[in-house]
Formats: structure tokens, sequence, C-alpha cells
């Protein structure tokens, strides 16, 4: 804190920002202190604690901006302070920056004190960088520093002084320290004890090839230069490209000069460019040599290295394989084992559902026993799966994984061609599509937008990482399994090539562009997150569970029974039949199509389809929920494979050619209605759906070829 | 520097800030302010939240899972512009 004996805060409560008021002062004379600095540097807290709470707030002349200003007094010296606008820069970008930037100039302050965070200095020393060729005394208030030590940041305040050519003050303004420091260097400066005129920019910032062209801007000015303008900030701001410097230039120089300069800064290039780059120079040099950031570098270092294979383009891909195989392990371990638990009392439940009833008409036992029953059991199996692959998905989430998942799949989209706006959009897709598809508007151009929306359904969702692990694991062993998961990765890499080239080769031309993604740090996980995040993907799962696949399986139970009361002549077996050419296909009867073709409403809705199709069928031994049942009872024999069991009823050719034509449908009607309402359009909408129908097909019947010629 | 920064991107198509300030020999935070000021002037386009237009409200599914993750600030794209793209022509 300040002493007290020297400083009074002298604020006056009828707003003593004008200078006949503050000439009325009892003191000799008054220093104007100016408080620059970016936006939660602390600026405000340091002027508050040197001019106490009375402070005079008022609007900058003829402005809307607010103007803070308050008196202090120290060592018999009254202080005229000024909180200047939180600004980014000096430039004139802004009202606030104009305002910061012309009371410097035209105010001519005793002194500026810029505010820098000492946790985060690259960012505030460009402010500094820019105050100096203002040729005004700079004071560096390093504030923050309590914050810089907790993330182990040394900053070496003698060695920061002599590399900028001013004052550093180091302070912790919340808790009031430095305060008294600062104020003693203020005096100091107003007194002209202390020697802080900073050394020359041209000079000290820039290189030597700037510091040629600014020189030579500057010959050409120098007898034009406004009065109290300083020369070498005006040679800045007209390389600056800056409107008002270079209209007044434009005025004051005669016409030789001006298209003298003109042609030099034409020469020039870029010169926004050249100045913050030299600027930039100038503050890597001043973090290199005064500033030790000792834990971030350490942990920096650390996640690098993991980075450099983790985002490698062959590396990378390794550790996702292997971490997806890691994921299968983790979901077979824990969830098989509990849904064979749910799948036991499946049989059960249909067994008292058909006898307790007595008078009930039979449809309607049948509708529970045989729809109702098996489609939330499937579910409430799923259940498990679903919770387990949340798990997996969440851990990795939560420590930081995911964000690499996504890089690497977009360095493959960059490399297919797609424009840099899309990583968005098509990362959010892997959570779900609607998302991605809504998220599609950022897309500059109606044809990118297009084929975004088309891209954006291809890739996988969370919803249905699960239902394929479900289908996979239900149908073949472990081994078969992760191989099948692969070639569904390699598939739907394959599928975003041939789009991108089928619908891209006119709307992507010469459009990649370059990308940077700042990767979040890795963390230690957070089980309380992952364990909402968990909890979370259960309760939407069992909301569908209990609504979407409890009514669509009584609906297929209802279609399956009615109008003859058997699955052979009911009106599914009727509309399955109709389609079944396009199921041989695939080498599946009319029951595994309508699977399929239900799939297009929900993934989740296969998995009723399959419990109801499959389950009515006589005899435990063909029924999918029946087999489950046997095989959790030790009733398998070998007991190893489920996938032998299934083969009763389903080939693994046929198998294999579901789980892909499910895996490339249409991702849910969700998705085709955002996709209607994001084009407004029946033909784009209808174009897009039998698109994915088209690709499901080819890619059910690609399987299904290579299915029997793997499995016979 | 910026002017560094702005050809690795072009360079690379894909990169990641930890590269460029392995490229660069600074620490990810002075990159992170590189980039920054070149989005500041309109040489890279910052594509953080206003890509995800509250995308997830209008899902069905309301798993916003994904979109938390991004809310928080933990993903941050730069994106080459054309301003980009002709002040490396123009200075190489």
């Amino acid at each position: 804190m300040p002493d007290k004996s020297n400083l009074k805060s002298a604020a006056c409560s009828r707003g003593c920002s004008d200078t006949t008021e503050t000439k009325q002062h009892s003191h000799k004379e008054v220093i104007t202190v100016g408080f620059a600095g970016q936006p939660n540097t602390g600026k405000s807290t340091i002027f508050n604690r040197i001019t106490g709470l009375k402070q005079h707030v008022g609007n900058w002349p003829g402005k809307t901006v607010e103007q803070k200003t308050g008196l202090t007094s120290y060592k018999d010296v009254t202080y005229r302070c000024v909180d200047l606008p939180g600004t980014y820069s000096l430039s004139a970008n802004s009202l606030e920056e104009r305002i910061a930037r012309d009371f410097i100039l035209k105010e001519k302050p005793d002194v500026i004190v810029v505010v820098a965070d000492a946790s985060q200095l690259e960012r505030t020393l460009y402010m500094v960088a820019e105050a100096i060729p203002l040729s005004v005394p700079i004071v560096v208030a390093l504030n923050m520093m309590d914050v810089a030590e907790l993330r182990e940041t040394k900053i070496n305040a003698k060695m920061l002084e002599k590399a900028i050519g001013a004052t550093v003050v180091p302070l912790v303004a919340s808790k009031g320290k430095g305060i008294t420091e600062l104020l003693e260097v203020i005096y100091q400066i107003s007194q002209q004890k202390k020697a802080v005129a900073p050394k020359p920019a041209s000079g000290y910032i820039f290189d030597a090839k700037e510091q040629d062209l600014l020189s030579k801007i500057k010959e050409n000015i120098n007898d034009s230069t406004p009065e109290g303008y300083p020369a070498e900030w005006i040679a800045l701001k007209l390389l600056e490209e800056d409107e008002e410097v270079t209209q007044i230039m434009q005025q004051k120089m005669a016409t030789d000069n001006w298209q003298e300069t003109e042609k030099l800064l034409k020469e020039a290039g870029d010169g926004k460019l050249i100045v913050a780059d030299g600027r930039y120079k100038w503050i890597a040099k001043i973090m290199a040599s005064t500033v030790t950031k000792l834990g971030l570098e350490a942990s920096l270092q650390k996640r690098n290295r993991f980075d450099k294979i983790a985002t490698h383009p062959i590396g990378g891909y390794l550790v996702a394989a292997a971490i997806v195989l890691l994921s299968l392990i983790i979901t077979a371990v824990i969830a098989f084992p509990l849904a064979m638990v749910v799948m036991g009392y499946v049989p059960v439940l249909v067994e008292l559902a058909l006898t307790l009833p007595g008078e009930m008409p039979t449809w309607l036992s049948g509708v529970i026993a045989y729809g109702l029953i098996p489609g939330v059991g499937m579910g409430l199996a799923m259940f498990f799966m679903v919770i387990a692959i949340s798990l997996v998905l969440g851990f990795l989430e939560d420590i930081g994984y995911m964000a690499r998942l996504g890089y690497l799949f977009d360095s493959f989209m960059q490399r297919i061609g797609l424009h840099g706006k899309a990583f968005m959009p098509l990362f959010m897709s892997m959570g779900c599509n609607v998302a991605g598809i809504v998220g599609g508007r950022v897309m500059d151009s109606w044809r990118q937008r297009m084929l975004l929306l088309i891209m954006a359904s291809i890739i996988p969702c969370t919803a249905l990482i699960p239902i394929t692990g479900f289908f996979v694991i239900l149908f073949f062993d472990a081994g078969t399994g992760f191989l099948i998961v692969l070639a569904l990765l390699a598939a739907t890499i394959l599928h975003l090539i041939v789009t991108a080239r089928v619908f891209g080769a006119t709307a992507l031309k010469g459009e990649a562009t370059g990308l940077i993604m700042e990767l979040p740090p890795y963390h230690r996980p957070n089980w309380r997150t992952i364990g909402a995040f968990v909890i979370g993907k259960g309760k939407e799962f069992l909301h569908r569970a209990v609504t979407l696949i409890a009514v669509a399986s009584m609906i297929i139970w209802l279609l399956s029974y009615f109008p003859g009361g058997g699955i052979e002549g009911s009106y599914l077996a009727s509309f399955g039949k109709t389609f079944e050419p396009i199921g041989q296909l695939m080498g599946m009867d009319w029951r595994l199509l309508v699977c399929w073709m239900t799939a297009g409403i929900a993934k989740e809705t296969a998995l009723a389809a399959m419990a109801v199709i499959y389950g009515i069928m006589p005899g435990a031994g063909t029924s999918i929920t029946g087999m489950l049942v046997d095989v959790m009872a030790g009733r398998t024999g070998d007991g190893a494979a489920l996938g032998l069991h299934v083969l009763e009823a389903v080939s693994p050719a046929s198998a294999l050619a579901f789980i892909f034509a499910v895996f490339f449908s249409i991702p849910c009607i969700a998705a085709v209605g955002v996709v209607y309402s994001e084009t407004r359009s029946l033909k784009w909408t209808f174009g897009i759906a039998s698109y994915y129908t088209l690709m499901s097909i080819i890619a059910g019947v690609i399987a299904y070829n290579i299915g029997l010629l793997v499995f016979g | 520097m910026l002017l560094k920064a702005l050809d690795y991107i072009a360079t690379k198509k894909m990169a990641t800030t930890a590269s460029l300030a392995d490229r660069l020999g600074l620490s990810e935070e002075m990159v992170k302010q590189l980039l920054m000021e070149l989005a500041r002037g309109g040489y890279l386009d910052l594509v953080e939240k206003e890509s995800s237009p509250n995308s997830c409200d209008s899902c069905a599914r309301k798993c916003a899972d994904l979109k938390k993750s991004i809310d928080k600030g933990h993903i941050s794209v730069w994106i080459l512009t054309a301003k980009g793209k002709r002040a490396i022509g123009k200075l190489s």
C-alpha cells in the first residue's frame, strides 16, 4: 500500500477532471498520468488503488466511451490520473484505441503507465512496443506477479527494464503490493530524477532492413511532421497504412515527397505485417532473455513429445487404431456380460407375458410378449454397451485426446481438398451429425455448404459407434470384430474421398487452404466430469430405449402380425419381399432387409426390428434372444463363438453386409429433417437421402461378396 | 516471424500451434499471440465458437457433449484467409 504520510487520495466529489479545478488543488503542481493497458490486466485496479474510490466518471469529450479520472497526491505533488480505455493496441482500429492514442499524442501526459500482465507478458508487451515511439515517458506496471508465480513463471524485472528501456515496477495490485513503488517512480520521472526516455524505436525494435525503410520514410516526411507528432511514429503509422495519419500527411507533404513516400510504401509490401512482425520479434527477444516458464515449459515439452506421435501422419493413425482396439476390449469386457444378464430375463418375461393375461386378445399379448419385451430388452442390453463406450469416449475427451483424433481426421480432410472452414462442423459431426449439418452455416458458398452437408453425415456419430459395436459383437468373435471395425473406418475414409471427388470436383477447386489448430492440453482425468458424461449418455439412451425402441418394436411386431396373424403373410413380410431383390444383392433375406431399412429412422430401431423379427421365429435355437440366453447359460457346446449360433439365422457374409449397410445408411430421420430445414429444398433432401441409400447398398453388396470369399 | 508463421500454415495445410512453436523456436503462448495478431489483421480467420451456432440445440438427441467442449474454448482453429495468401505472395 502507498505510504499514507506521503499519499493522499483526493478525488473530487463534483468531478475534478477539469484542469482549472485541478489547479485549485492545494499542492504546488499537477502531473498528468495516463494508465494504458489491455483489458484484464488489472489497469483499473491500479487506478482505483491510486485514486481511491471517489473518482470522476464521465464521457470522453464528444464520445460515448466512459472516462474515469481521479486525483491523488504523493510527496507534495498532485497527480491527475486518467484511466484510458482498455485496448489491445494503440492503433486506430476502434473508438477506444483512437481515444487512448489521441490522449497520449494530444494531451501529452507527463507519464504513461503501461499496465502489463506478468502471467501473459507476451500478450501485453505489444502495447509497450507501440507506446515507445510516442516519445512520452513510460513506466511499465508489471501486474499480477502473484499469478505469474503460481504458474511458475519467473520474470527478471531488472533485465526487462534494460531490454525495454523504461522503468519496470512489479505489482500485485489486487493486494496493493507495489503501488507505493509505482508512485515513487512516477514521482521521480515527474521530477526528472529518473532517466526513462526509451531508446529510438526503429533502432531499438526493428531489424536493419525495416530501420532502413523507416529512415527513408522519415527523411521524406521530416519537414512536414505535424506539431507534437513524433516523426518516428508518423513513419510507422504510414507503413501500417493508418488512414488518419495517411490523410494528414498527404495534405501536409509536398506532392513530390508524398509520391516518393507512396512509392516506398508500395515497394515495402504489406506494411502492417512488417511493423507487427518487427514488434513481435522484439517481444520474442525480450521474452527469451527475461522470462522463464518453469512449470509450463516442462509440461508443454512432455505433451509435445507425445503429440509428435499422436498427430503424426502415420504414427497418429497407429495410436488411434490401438486406442480403438483397447476401447473395444474394454467395452466387451464391461458391457457384454451385463448385457447377457439382462437378455437372460427376456425369455422369462416373455413366458410371463404370455401366461398372465388370460383373457387378453392374442395380438395384444403378442405385442407385449414379442414386441415390447424383446425390443426393450435388446435396448437395455445395449444400454451397457452405451455406458461402456461413453466411459471410454468420456475418458478420452476429458484427458484431451479426442481433439488429436479430430486433428488427424481433419488433416486427412484437408488433404482431399476440403476447405478449412469445414473443420469445426466435421469435428462436431463426430458427436452428432445434426450438429455438423447445422454447423455448415459457416461455409461461404452454397456449393461448399451442400458438400459439407453431405460429408457431415458420413462421419460416424457417437450413437452409431455402440450400435455397430453391438452388432459386431453379436455376430462375430473379438478378433474378427476388430478387423471389421478397422474395415469400417477404412471404408468411411474411402467413402469420404469418393464423395469429395463426386460432389466436390468443382465446388472445392483451388480452395484448399492452410489451417492451424490449438490442441487442448492433456490433463488428469476428472472422474466427476466423466461420470456426469456417462450418466448423461446413459439417461439419454434409456429415454430412447423406453420410447423410440419400445414404440418401434410394437409397431414392427404389429406389422409382422397383421393381417393374417403370422409373419409370413404380414404387412411387414409383403413390404420386405417387395424389396427382396435389393436385399439379395447384399445376401439379406427380407427379414434382415427390413432391419436395415428401419435403421434409417434411427440406428437403434434396427435393434428393435431384429429383436422382434428374429425373436418370433419358432424355437429358442433360432431366435437371437434365445441364442444369447443359451450362451449365457453355458449351453453352447464349445462356448466360444456366439457367431456360430447366429449363423443359424444369419450367415456371416450377410451379417457383414448388414453391418456395413447399416453403418453407411441415412444417419437418422432427425438428420434428414435438418437437411431439409437447412436447404429448404425437397430436391436436395431427397437427393442426399437417396445418395446415402445408394452408398449403403453398394457397401452392403461389396461387404457381402467379401464376406462370401472370407467366410464362405 | 509473422510471415514465417503464415508461410508455415500455408505450406503445411494442417498444423498445430505446438509444431509452429517448434519451427519458430518460440513458446506456444507466444505463437498463440502471433496467431491472434494475424487474425486481428485479417490474415487468418479464427474459427471457434461462431462455428457452433447452438447447432446442438436444434438436435433431437440433446447430446451436447461436444458442444460443451467447444464452448469451454478447448479448440481454436485459425484458417488462412485470401488476404493472408496475398501477403505471403507479396513478401516472398
